[in-house]
């Protein structure tokens, strides 16, 4: 008998392998002849992996997050296989064997439209989410959702409900296709503008969001975890606005989670109470308010480049408590900020410059308690973290995100230009007890719930006023996020992601970040069964 | 077209020639189950008796397909019920694999979108689980790599070895 699959018109080939759904079936079939392997590995064979990777591509239990590779479906599939195999969890204990939920992200055209075929859907609207609310800006992973800013709006990912597997094929593919989509909700705002920038206090697994958005408004955004069917799961109520010519360089908020802070570029810090709205009042430092850290009394208030300045004040009142500059008694020695964070004790806070020194400075007295020096191994200092924004733009990284502490407060994780350093803050500790985790380059971070793992997320140079202006500013051909092991230092996996990444959040086993080039955003969390 | 009531569409009879020149008597309603007769017949107003050359589909294929649209419009009618259409189907693909892709390159010509689906499905339920291997032997496949490229080839698929 004459070989008849090969007889077939070729175009018949993919209605045939439409049929099958598994990545084997298809590597086997390529593997046939050359006519099956041309066909299966041919640029208009991309819907096929595509289908495999809807059905079939899973999060392994034991990875991250999942990135859209650059390239075709069916390297992107590769990818999920080669993905399988990097050992690493979040949770502690280790996950079991779990099916994950994930949120295919778009790939975006050269123009910065999203491809047609990647557009997201939402039924029963069957609006494409990218249209309407454009590139994604900023994210918060909660413990259950991410919510995600764009430049027109708000979108909220809730995982889905697991359901018990059904006995039947059509009962299991309804499963598989309930588990691999997340319901997204969003809301379009145009009478808010895009998101600049979001701060959240976590508490449990739940929390308020804040959000300054290009209107000039401060939002309160509430997620309804408790009525997951609510029609509106993300409510947002105004809780300031300003009339101020500088940019927004800062937003946070307060450790108790009472007052939410924004910072100016001119210098102005505004203390707004978050659950009643309204601004308390007005603090104004000598420069620009890029960092800022509070807890239930102090409040701090820092910019990252010479001339530095720091302000220290009583949050209840506003009164000042200190003000620091380049020529202050101990200050003489600190060029550079990169950032700010609270220690365990309520009048300590942890001032990292960037490259070389944590120092811990007394609000109470204004003095520095003690010096923790961060000595990398290698001849060549490492770079500092604030050269990143040298380039003279407004870089919103600087502070946020390059120093983090543990949930215990005893250990914090600091970034360089170059490499990052896991730094333990006990008195006692010794200086081998520091780890060094070179590779971690102009690295956001963030940590598990756990502090387990540390992810870092390779950023622009440029900030995201880079990645605005220049496109795909980033000077890292391959930007990686990476998975590291916080007790020994050793990383664990890696993924490339489609750009730098400008904003990176983790919460329970979930870890999401916004590729902000391309205004791509990137989500994954696993489900129980 | 001219618009007919569908009462009155189960009168009208189309012959529909094969490639060997048998024909096949068929009601317009089932005749157009299959979309490229119902295009021929767009901007003809008197259609009973007319004859259609179905182009390459010889005599015995054809046969198959009036006998799945046959079916198809009953179906419709009768409104049967899914398990009986899956037996019925099971046994309409029970055929020679020769026929099978036959059907298959008809169904694509004559634009049956059902019986393209129902036979693409059959072929690959075929290759479902099977190595390159028992593929070819399946089909009949010569395998016309040199050693270097299926060396190259297995390298390139490695990543599947472990499918989950």
């Amino acid at each position: 008998m004459p070989a008849p699959l090969p007889a077939l018109p070729p175009e018949l080939l993919p209605l045939i392998c439409r049929h099958l759904v598994t990545a084997r079936d298809l590597c086997a079939l390529a593997q046939v002849s050359s006519p099956f392997n041309h066909e299966l590995t041919a640029a208009h064979a991309d819907p096929l992996w595509r289908r495999v990777w809807l059905h079939l591509a899973r999060l392994p239990p034991d990875a991250l997050l999942w990135a859209r590779v650059a390239g075709s479906w069916r390297q992107q599939v590769a990818a999920s296989f080669h993905l399988a195999r990097l050992p690493r969890a979040l949770q502690d204990p280790p996950p079991p064997a779990r099916p994950a939920v994930l949120f295919v992200p778009p790939r975006y055209a050269p123009d910065g439209s999203v491809r047609p075929d990647d557009r997201v859907r939402t039924s029963p609207r069957n609006i494409d989410v990218e249209d309407v609310l454009g590139r994604a800006v900023a994210v918060v992973a909660l413990g259950f959702c991410v919510v995600v800013g764009f430049e027109k709006g708000i979108a909220f990912l809730k995982r889905n409900a697991p359901q018990k597997p059904a006995a039947t094929p059509r009962g299991k593919f309804a499963r598989l296709r309930s588990l691999e989509r997340a319901t997204l909700f969003y809301e379009n705002q145009p009478q808010l503008g895009a998101v600049l920038m979001f701060s959240h206090q976590p508490q449990g697994d739940n929390g308020t969001i804040v959000a300054a958005m290009s209107t000039d408004v401060l939002i309160r955004i509430d997620v309804d975890q408790d009525n997951p069917k609510a029609k509106r799961p993300l409510k947002w109520t105004i809780i300031d606005s300003f009339m101020e010519i500088a940019a927004v360089v800062e937003v946070t908020t307060s450790e108790d989670g009472v007052y939410a802070l924004v910072g100016f570029a001119s210098g102005r810090v505004r203390v707004v109470h978050i659950a009643q709205g309204g601004c308390r009042r007005v603090l104004v430092m000598r420069e620009s308010a890029e960092m800022i850290v509070a807890n239930g009394r102090w409040l701090l208030a820092a910019n990252s480049f010479p001339p530095i300045a720091c302000g220290v004040w009583e949050i209840e009142d506003g009164r000042p408590a200190h003000d620091f500059t380049c020529t202050s008694i101990g200050w003489e020695e600190i060029t550079s900020i990169a950032g700010l964070s609270a220690t365990r004790t309520d009048y300590l806070f942890a001032i990292w410059n960037g490259h070389s020194a944590i120092r811990i400075l007394n609000a109470k007295t204004g003095d520095f308690c003690r010096i923790i020096r961060v000595n990398s191994t290698f001849l060549r200092c490492p770079r500092s973290a604030t050269e990143e924004a040298e380039h003279g733009a407004v870089s919103p990284h600087v502070g946020r995100r390059k120093m983090i502490m543990s949930a215990d407060r005893k250990t914090a994780v600091v970034a360089t230009s170059n490499r990052a350093f896991v730094v333990p803050l006990s008195p006692a500790a010794r200086p081998q007890e520091m780890r060094q985790l070179d590779g971690a380059k102009r690295a956001l971070l963030a940590l598990s719930t756990d502090d387990r793992v540390l992810v870092t997320a390779e950023s622009n140079v440029f900030g995201s006023l880079g990645s605005r202006v220049l496109g795909r500013a980033s000077l890292a051909s391959e930007p990686l996020l990476r998975f590291w092991d916080v007790a020994s230092g050793r990383l664990q996996g890696d993924i490339v992601t489609p750009s730098t990444v400008t904003s990176v959040s983790t919460a329970g086993d979930i870890v999401a970040a916004v590729a902000g080039a391309v205004g791509q955003v990137m989500v994954a969390f696993s489900t129980p069964q | 077209m001219a618009d007919v009531p569908p009462s009155q569409q189960s009168n009208i009879m189309l012959k529909l020639k094969s490639k060997d020149g048998e024909t096949f008597e068929v009601e317009k309603a089932v005749a157009t189950q299959i979309n490229f007769v119902k295009g021929m017949l767009e901007d003809v107003d008197e259609v009973d008796g007319m004859e259609i050359p179905m182009g390459e589909v010889e005599a015995s294929i054809l046969a198959k397909v009036v006998e799945f649209c046959k079916f198809r419009h009953q179906q419709e009618l009768n409104q049967t019920s899914p398990d009986e259409v899956d037996r019925w189907e099971k046994a309409f693909v029970q055929v020679e694999k020769p026929t099978l892709f036959q059907l298959i390159l008809a169904a694509n010509f004559l634009d049956v979108q059902s019986l393209l689906d129902l036979t693409c499905k059959t072929v690959a339920d075929m290759i479902k689980g099977k190595t390159p291997e028992q593929i070819r032997a399946e089909f009949d496949i010569e395998n016309d790599f040199t050693p270097e490229q299926l060396a190259e080839v297995r390298r390139d698929n490695a990543w599947c070895s472990d499918d989950r």
